[in-house]
């Protein structure tokens, strides 16, 4: 009974809250038509200045250990990783042993493929082989240019690389089986390979606008709160029995609804607007969302608790959220981040979202699970201990 | 009869500063109730804690023989608080509101459209019930607040200065509510206002909280009755440093109390007219000129001056 009626106080609040930003043009236009037209702007301009229109991440940077030296292992270097659309997406170059590992310790290659002595033997016999790929773990992008270069048919066969997982220590990375074939080495590559590991600059932008303004919806959620505060609403809530802790929890959940609607009609209205296409998976791409959303949905009831007055939130308004969408990724993929960033990125929810987005764009939702596990615990961790610390605040 | 509000020696401080001290008064069933006293008395202190919003450090509140300690949520369920500010989202429209408020109540169905209705009517605004908040006057806006508080049918009104900053007309219509409101429905009012004559007309009791302390407390009559032989003559001069150098020999030349207040002195005289030649001549001795002078009789304000040395209102 206690339970049913907290669900319809929290159903009406939610509905309210909705209404009421609805009504509120302003923070419509901020919220829906500004990251409409920089996905537009920031699209345009950077498919213009690029070729293919793909967004141009940076380059990866792999070693190769040829601890071979066979006619099959200097063919595969000199022709395999030679080719012109190879050389768009990858900086490859034979390194030996030592040196490969030392500058892969100090983060300057982003990954080494050795092979072995018996690679010629291997292949010219069309054994089953072995060959070894390590990957950094901290540059998924450059890791998924590699991994998806090395797939393709013309360069190593079936190479299954799928093992390696961006989120294993370094020290864990296994050997691989790999299947070579005689097409190995007739090297040929086609643009449409290539653009399978790119992501175009509208797709990203409408990735990255949108996890950047689900941040300012946050803030926007928490400038209405603070409003209540200010003007007296939330004591004629409180008046009506509502307690504090149920309170804040239903504004919360009604800005994660507006979240997952801002981002639903955003990448709608890109699809339309833009031709903007986002993979074969939109039930993923909406878990996502929901995820996502929560997520931010959970730390604006941690963030509730600090800011108790409208400079803190213009602060936090106009610095934290360029500042926290740029260390995510909205701007710039975080792959291009020095590495001394992608421990702090890694601790944002929405660099997981970004990341988790343009994989499902990219047709690899089996990637993303990790992904949303972060996104739930940093929900369900948010969320709890900001309405602890709310309902400690505010007790009666 | 039965009292709707026991309070029972109520104390709060706030970092070691206290706020109210020791209060204790009784609001019986459709009576009306006064609450008088300055800007950081106490009052609204005492408010949060009447409503449920802020625990007391001591004491005990009863609202319906139900503990707001204990009972938090029965005793709210008996009140209904008019804050001082329009607290009510001015985006919506009033119908908008006052639906919002009474689902929170739990009133759902006809009750729910019923309770929105009445309260419209009474405040005199159902036919603009569809417009924003934001465009209403001031006066209007206080009168939706009121109907706000009114949803869930409360025993005990509760209002903290509703009639700051509107025009007489809509004062005049506030005032006829709260009166309807007792009268016809039998609500209890509490009622806090810095206009003495508000209180005069609406209020069976008083008591003037000073400091946090409720200082005096009984019926206007009671009240005026008790103060009846201090009359004051209020005295605002030209040169307000050059009579406070002067304080003293003017006490001792009137043998009466001179008190400073605001930008002048207040001579508390059983015999105004008499004083008033004697003030005179000492102010000329002292050739101190003399802006304006004003013989108050004791009513609420004189009686409030009185106790406390100081005027309700800081203008």
């Amino acid at each position: 009974m206690i339970f049913a009626n907290s669900l319809r106080i929290v159903g009406e609040i939610i509905l309210f809250t909705v209404n009421m930003l609805a009504k509120d043009k302003k923070s419509l236009v901020i919220l829906l038509l500004m990251p409409f037209i920089l996905i537009a702007v920031l699209g345009s301009a950077l498919s213009g200045v690029m070729s293919g229109g793909g967004f141009q991440f940076e380059k990866a940077h792999l070693a190769i250990v040829d601890e071979d030296q066979s006619i099959a292992s200097n063919m595969l270097i000199d022709n395999g990783f030679n080719n012109e659309e190879v050389i768009k997406l990858l900086e490859a170059e034979e390194l030996s042993k030592d040196e490969a590992e030392k500058l892969f310790a100090k983060q300057k290659l982003d990954g080494i493929l050795y092979l072995h002595q018996g690679y010629e033997e291997s292949f010219i016999f069309g054994k089953k082989d072995q060959v070894l790929l390590k990957m950094n773990p901290t540059k998924a992008f450059q890791a998924d240019i590699i991994k998806q270069t090395l797939n393709m048919d013309h360069i190593l066969g079936k190479l299954a690389v799928d093992s390696v997982n961006a989120g294993r220590a370094l020290s864990d990375f296994p050997t691989v089986d790999n299947f070579l074939s005689e097409q190995t080495l007739l090297l040929e590559v086609n643009k449409g390979d290539v653009q399978e590991v790119t992501i175009s600059a509208f797709q990203y932008y409408a990735v990255g606008m949108g996890v950047m303004y689900v941040l300012f919806t946050m803030f926007t959620g928490i400038g209405f709160v603070m409003d209540e505060r200010q003007q007296g609403t939330l004591y004629r809530v409180k008046m009506t029995g509502v307690s504090s802790s149920l309170y804040y929890l239903s504004k919360s959940l009604a800005f994660m609804f507006i979240s997952i609607l801002q981002m639903l009609i955003l990448f709608i209205s890109s699809h339309l607007a833009f031709g903007v296409e986002f993979g074969d998976y939109p039930a993923w791409l909406f878990l996502i969302f929901v995820a996502y959303s929560l997520a931010i949905s959970g730390l604006m009831l941690l963030l509730l608790r600090w800011i108790r007055n409208q400079n803190t939130l213009n602060v936090f308004f106009s610095i934290g959220v360029p500042v926290i969408a740029a260390l995510g990724g909205s701007m710039i993929p975080v792959g291009n981040f020095p590495g001394f960033i992608e421990p702090i990125s890694n601790l944002l929810p929405n660099r997981w979202a970004i990341e988790a987005l343009t994989k499902v764009i990219l047709n690899r939702p089996e990637e993303v699970t990790s992904h949303l596990v972060f996104l739930f615990s940093f929900a369900l961790i948010t969320g709890v201990v900001g309405i602890w610390q709310l309902s400690r605040r505010e007790a009666y | 009869m039965t009292n709707i509000l026991e309070v029972q020696n109520l104390s709060k401080s706030y970092q070691k500063k206290s706020a109210v001290i020791d209060v204790s008064f009784q609001l019986r069933t459709g009576e009306s109730y006064g609450l008088l006293g300055p800007n950081g008395a106490g009052k609204s202190t005492i408010i949060n804690m009447l409503a449920g919003i802020l625990a007391a450090d001591n004491g005990e509140i009863f609202i319906g023989g139900n503990s707001v300690k204990q009972d938090r949520k029965k005793a709210q369920m008996l009140i209904g608080v008019v804050p001082q500010e329009i607290a009510l989202y001015s985006s919506m429209s009033a119908e908008a509101n006052l639906r919002f408020f009474a689902k929170l109540y739990g009133l759902t169905g006809s009750t729910l459209e019923k309770a929105v209705k009445e309260n419209l009517q009474l405040v005199g605004l159902y036919e603009r019930r569809k417009e924003p908040i934001e465009k209403y006057s001031g006066g209007m806006k206080r009168r939706i607040n009121i109907a706000a508080a009114l949803l869930h049918a409360p025993r005990l009104l509760i209002m903290d200065e509703p009639t700051v900053g509107i025009d007489p007309q809509s004062r005049s219509h506030i005032l006829e509510t709260i009166k309807k409101l007792q009268i016809e429905k039998g609500v209890s009012i509490l009622y806090t206002s810095h206009y003495m004559e508000e209180v005069e007309a609406i209020c069976d009791r008083v008591g003037i909280i000073d400091q946090g302390r409720l200082i005096q407390e009984g019926t206007i009559a009671e009240l005026k009755s008790k103060f009846a032989d201090i009359s004051q003559i209020k005295i605002v001069p030209k040169e307000l440093e050059l009579l406070k150098k002067n304080l003293s020999f003017i006490q001792e030349g009137l043998a009466a109390d001179a008190e400073e207040y605001d930008n002048g002195i207040i001579i508390k005289t059983l015999k105004p007219n008499e004083a008033l030649p004697k003030i005179m001549e000492i102010f000329n001795q002292i050739k101190c000129e003399v802006k304006t002078i004003e013989i108050l009789e004791p009513n609420l304000e004189t009686i409030f001056l009185s106790l406390t040395g100081r005027s309700l209102r800081d203008d």
